[in-house]
């Protein structure tokens, strides 16, 4: 218990450096996730349109997933520099994987007899991908983005490694001056970003559902 | 089934972009002056020491980037990209890391004055004189195992290394006045290696998972986990002075930075290093708070 407290006091004695690295990660994240869901979504479209493509930019997107964020930055350095460039760079590739996906099982996963019905009413492809296939691959696309925005504020620790800041500084801070509170600090509110913002696109995900059932 | 959704999405995304912009927004006035640190308690005292003084003797906007993966091999891609402009280095890192001489001077003033030449010449980097003290590596050993075996120097550690397990940063086991070469030339034959993080040694020789360890020779909490340092026999480490380097392209614009930081030539000694690194590692100050402290008590913020 009065460990906690200690937690709570350090977080009261830095606030500025707390109030600093908090809006940094909330930027980074939030620009990481607007480019991913900017080239994510459109790309789940593309390739539910030309299902030859599926597999392979799937495959390309997974491969990325998996190279360390640390090599990453390693051999980026030269070409990316440091700051928040190469960090934007990293949250992108590895956001990039769950959204694609998603927006492509959300929308090959449409009943074909309702596409077959619109095309009958004489619904052109356009028609058919805003009202039709996007409305009900929404549930699937938006838990798609929910995966990425959770993932990426937890990875956007990483960023404070090369230099972009955010609640990563505190937590490896507290790990190289042997600070636990710190460390913890940084953890907690890193969790508490994480679980608020998947809260609040729990919320919008409710109202947009039933927004598109009227 | 009107496509109000999409109008919620497109403005969702805008929001996003905006306060992406705007908090992403970094100034690149000719006035702003980055420095930087390596990711350990003494490089943040020497950059919060400089970061003080600068803000205190000039009128540039003095920013303190955080790089908490910023060993050497980060920090000088960086400084000579120009994303950052100042940070404090040690002169057997720079010797042997970046000018990859194979080569140890055992003088430290030679050291310095090699180089700060080869920095000039290769890299229009500026070595500013030193802060005073000599970290170089070490090994430690706890002194309750060092008085039962009778271990004083490292040739006594060579006589009973296998019955001993051994622990270092991954960095260790990579450089040239590392593991490898410190093995060879004293016949080490560790029971176990293992690498792990700077910090995370102390707890491990607690733990009994290692008994070994290299160490800073300014590092505070040598003191507080009772360990000895034994003595380098064969002068096997090469010395590492820490000085601040600088861009020359800023020296060139703004040389009261460089007037500032000479200030600090030979203020910190050994003794003194070891106190603050102490003080943030055990007491849990604020590095900014002791860097506050060390300038006032020199006078320097007046």
């Amino acid at each position: 218990m009065s460990f906690i407290l200690s937690v709570f006091r350090l977080m009261v004695e830095r606030k500025t450096l707390i109030y600093e690295t908090l809006l940094q990660h909330i930027s980074i994240s939030l620009t990481a996730v607007l480019f991913i869901a900017l080239v994510g979504i459109p790309l789940g479209i593309l390739i539910s349109r030309h299902p030859k493509m599926a597999t392979p930019i799937i495959y390309i997107t997974g491969v990325l997933y998996t190279i360390p964020v640390l090599a990453l930055f390693g051999f980026m350095i030269p070409i990316l520099g440091i700051g928040s460039r190469p960090t934007l760079f990293a949250l992108f590739i590895y956001g990039l994987l769950p959204l694609v996906r998603n927006t492509h099982v959300g929308i090959t996963g449409v009943d074909r007899s309702i596409i077959e019905a619109a095309r009958g009413m004489g619904s052109t492809p356009s028609q058919l991908l805003w009202n039709i296939e996007l409305p009900l691959a929404l549930p699937v696309i938006i838990a798609g983005l929910r995966t990425v925005v959770v993932m990426t504020i937890s990875v956007a620790t990483i960023a404070a490694f090369i230099g972009a800041g955010g609640l990563g500084v505190l937590i490896f801070r507290g790990i190289t001056t042997y600070n636990t509170q710190l460390t913890v600090a940084g953890s907690i509110l890193v969790a508490v970003l994480a679980v608020g913002a998947d809260g609040i696109l729990g919320f919008i995900e409710k109202k947009l559902l039933q927004k598109i059932k009227v | 089934m009107k496509i109000n959704f999409l109008r919620m999405i497109t403005f969702t995304l805008v929001l996003f972009m905006m306060g992406g912009l705007v908090f992403n927004a970094e100034g690149n006035a000719s006035n702003r002056v980055v420095l930087a640190s390596k990711p350990f308690t003494e490089s943040y005292l020497l950059t919060e020491i400089m970061v003080l003084l600068l803000q205190h003797d000039t009128n540039l906007d003095i920013e303190y980037k955080n790089i908490e993966g910023g060993t050497t091999s980060i920090l000088h891609p960086a400084i000579l990209r120009g994303d950052i402009d100042i940070y404090p280095e040690y002169t057997g890192t720079a010797w042997q890391d970046v000018l990859k001489k194979e080569n140890i001077v055992s003088d430290p003033q030679e050291l310095f004055n090699l180089v700060q030449a080869e920095y000039e010449e290769q890299f229009q980097l500026n070595w500013l004189p030193p802060f005073g003290f000599n970290d170089t590596f070490t090994l430690a050993i706890k002194a309750d195992l060092a008085d039962k075996l009778n271990i004083k120097t490292y040739s006594d550690l060579a006589k009973v290394s296998n019955q001993l397990n051994f622990g270092a940063e991954p960095d260790f086991f990579e450089r040239k006045d590392g593991f490898d070469n410190l093995a060879q030339t004293y016949g080490f034959d560790f029971k176990n290696t293992r690498q792990m993080a700077i910090a995370l040694k102390y707890p491990a020789i607690l733990s009994g998972e290692v008994d070994v360890i290299n160490a800073f020779s300014t590092d505070g909490l040598l003191k507080r986990y009772d360990m000895v340092i034994l003595q380098d026999d064969k002068n096997f480490f090469p010395s590492y002075l820490a000085a601040p380097i600088v861009r020359n392209a800023l020296l060139e614009i703004h040389p009261e930075v460089g007037e500032s930081l000479k200030k600090l030539a030979g203020l910190i000694d050994e003794t003194l290093m070891i106190d603050m690194n102490y003080q943030v590692d055990e007491e849990k100050k604020d590095p900014q708070m002791v860097a506050r402290e060390f300038l006032a008590n020199q006078g320097l913020l007046e």
